[in-house]
């Protein structure tokens, strides 16, 4: 009698469940497709809520050339000194795996173009001209650090953040933008937060995706996930590690998410 | 004129208009715990609700006060002597200015030995500003590298200056000179004047062109007590239009952080409305602050009671030694910030460095006040008992 009581309760369950996942399926079809096509997640300690990272809208120039068959090539425009010092890879390095184990199947190809302690208006010519040359169907352009450490005049910084994204987009390539590092002894000499804010204004009233690696690597430390202020050499190799390991999933994982599920999906289906 | 003499003698304290103080004082605290780069409890000062913020009240009140003590100079013992005496006071800030960059320095050389991490150097390259000390150092003596938090001192020095060429004119004909500043704020706005940094490229981050219109329009209004009189007088639309004014720029500040709100703002009004600089005091701020000030003005005017009040004695104090306090709130800011980042960063961590570092503001704003009529006083003593001496 219990028993049977039970399995009717453990039944209804199952009904109430199965009904959750078809309306959950049935309200938002995109957000489960998108979840599927890009499977492998970030590592726990890397994650940030949606609050700090939510990658919106479509990269209609990266799914349009994949939908295609074509090749998936990200252009990183940097202003980094371009060798790592510890030997262990940057993000711009691990970003063609991390890409690679989310797009299963799909060729992927990263170029780094290093441009050590310029500013967004010095970067704006050579980016143009290597994505002239490259013809990457994606650039990542990390911008705003110099500028902020000059304290250079923030709509000048704007004006070139603009034709930087307009020349890019008029040669075929979505862009993404990211911002500068996080810690609390840089942030105290140096005023990110309006360049930060510029960038993140700009993506809000354009379709431009800005990667917030300033707020993700604040959230890191405020959590105690990274400690920079551990001055052993083992600390900073660590702490060298995860940022740009985390770095590079999160980039990847925002690109996957932000890839049209239809225009794999389709291609998927067809090799299986 | 005849007032200014018969303040003389003696209770200067009581003609002040209390408010000047406070707000100044308030504009100080805000300034102190936005300073604080780790401290949340910066969201709560005026940025983060409307386009203007401290700095606005900072500036306005300096110049209304330096219009207020160094007029009565001109007034009583003439040009050379309200020269002189803001050229000290420039002194003395130039030299509060070399101190605390050599606090600061201090603080760079720390941060640039921790932060001999890869991480940073590659993208930074933080130990850049101690490669070439010398030319780190000779900058700095002509203001010309300035370290973040201490951009607001170099503007007040600059304008200072200025403002002892340009005192008689501006007692003499204050709408005039404030014609002139209007046409100089227009003029850098228009081609972009400003006042270079080290390292190349950058500019002053206060741009005291544009900055000083602000100074100015104080000290020409201080210059006008009708003008005054009649610019704050109450009437229903300019309040409704101020509110108006606060409400809009409210919802602007509020659409930075919230991206939903953002999108209902048309795009041809944000194409219009930004960038909205700090740098170069963008109108939009100017408005604000001006909306700011009309409805402030009124629901605290001239006598209130509450001015006098035991709450309000803390922020008046502080806002009597502007400069002192100020001074000790950029070095209480670094060693607050160091606390912050070393020792904890709990939301009860920030908050005892926000109390603790203006309670220290107060003590200092308080020990300087009864020091300085003490001192005073001493003075009157001293002149009193010489005089009947001869």
């Amino acid at each position: 009698m219990a028993r049977r009581q039970e399995q009717g309760r453990g039944r209804r369950l199952l009904t109430v469940t199965a009904i959750l996942l078809a309306a959950t399926l049935f309200v938002s079809p995109d957000r489960i497709l998108a979840g599927q096509s890009a499977a492998p997640s970030v590592d726990p300690a890397c994650a940030v809520p949606d609050s700090i990272l939510a990658p919106g809208g479509v990269l209609p120039r990266v799914s349009a050339q994949l939908a295609a068959g074509l090749p998936l090539s990200v252009l990183v425009v940097h202003s980094a000194k371009s060798p790592p010092k510890p030997g262990i890879p940057g993000y711009p390095a691990r970003l063609e795996g991390e890409l690679k184990r989310r797009l299963p199947g799909r060729q992927v190809s990263t170029a780094v173009l290093s441009l050590p302690g310029e500013a967004a208006p010095a970067m704006v010519a050579p980016l143009t001209r290597a994505v002239e040359n490259q013809r990457p169907a994606l650039v990542v352009w990390q911008t705003g650090t110099v500028d902020a450490m000059r304290s250079l005049d923030l709509e000048s910084f704007g004006t070139a953040l603009q034709s930087g994204i307009a020349e890019v987009q008029r040669r075929g390539a979505d862009i993404v933008i990211m911002d500068m590092q996080y810690s609390m002894h840089t942030a105290q000499l140096i005023d990110f937060a309006p360049y930060v804010s510029y960038m993140s204004w700009l993506s809000q009233s354009s379709d431009v995706f800005h990667f917030p690696r300033y707020d993700i690597m604040r959230r890191w430390v405020e959590d105690g996930r990274v400690d920079f202020a551990d001055e052993s050499d083992e600390a900073k190799r660590r702490s060298y590690e995860f940022v740009h390991q985390c770095i590079g999933q999160l980039l990847a994982q925002s690109v996957a998410t932000m890839i049209d599920p239809l225009s794999i999906g389709r291609r998927t289906g067809a090799s299986n | 004129m005849k007032n200014a003499i018969s303040a003389d003698s003696g209770n200067e304290t009581a003609a002040r208009d209390l408010r000047l103080d406070f707000f100044r004082g308030l504009a100080l605290w805000f300034i102190f715990v936005n300073h604080i780069p780790a401290n949340q409890i910066s969201w709560a000062t005026p940025r983060n609700f409307g386009l203007s913020d401290a700095t606005e009240i900072f500036v306005f009140i300096s110049g209304y006060t330096a219009a207020l003590v160094y007029g009565r100079t001109l007034d009583r013992q003439g040009m050379p002597m309200a020269a002189a005496q803001v050229l000290h006071r420039s002194w003395t800030l130039y030299a509060t200015y070399i101190i605390l960059f050599f606090a600061y320095t201090a603080q760079i050389a720390y941060t640039a030995r921790a932060f001999d991490s890869p991480l940073f150097a590659e993208e930074m390259g933080i130990a850049g500003y101690f490669q070439d000390p010398v030319t780190a150092l000779t900058q700095a003596i002509l203001l010309k590298f300035r370290p973040a938090n201490l951009d607001v001192l170099p503007l007040y020095i600059v304008l200072l200056l200025a403002f002892a060429l340009v005192l008689p004119a501006l007692r003499r004909r204050p709408l005039g000179m404030l014609a002139g500043s209007a046409a100089l704020y227009l003029a850098a706005r228009q081609w972009g004047w400003n006042l270079p940094t080290y390292p190349d490229g950058g500019v002053w981050y206060f741009n005291p062109f544009t900055w000083q219109f602000l100074f100015v329009m104080g000290a020409s209004l201080q210059f006008q007590p009708d003008l005054r009189t009649t610019l704050t007088r109450f009437r229903r639309p300019v309040a409704v239009a101020a509110g108006a004014v606060l409400l809009a720029s409210l919802f602007l500040t509020l659409s930075w952080k919230f991206a939903p709100l953002h999108a209902l703002i048309p795009v041809w009004l944000t194409e219009i409305l930004y960038p909205i600089s700090k740098t170069d005091l963008d109108p939009l701020r100017l408005l604000h602050f001006f909306a700011l000030a009309y409805l402030v003005l009124w629901l605290v005017p001239a006598g209130t009671s509450w001015l006098r009040g035991p709450l309000a004695a803390p922020v008046l104090a502080c806002g009597r030694q502007s400069l002192h306090v100020f001074c000790l709130g950029v070095l209480l800011s670094f060693a607050g910030q160091t606390v912050l980042v070393h020792v904890s960063g709990s939301l009860s961590a920030q908050f005892l460095v926000t109390v603790l570092g203006i309670a220290t503001m107060v003590l200092m704003a308080r020990f300087l006040n009864w020091y300085q009529s003490a001192e005073r006083a001493r003075r009157h003593r001293v002149a009193a008992t010489t005089k009947m001496g001869t």
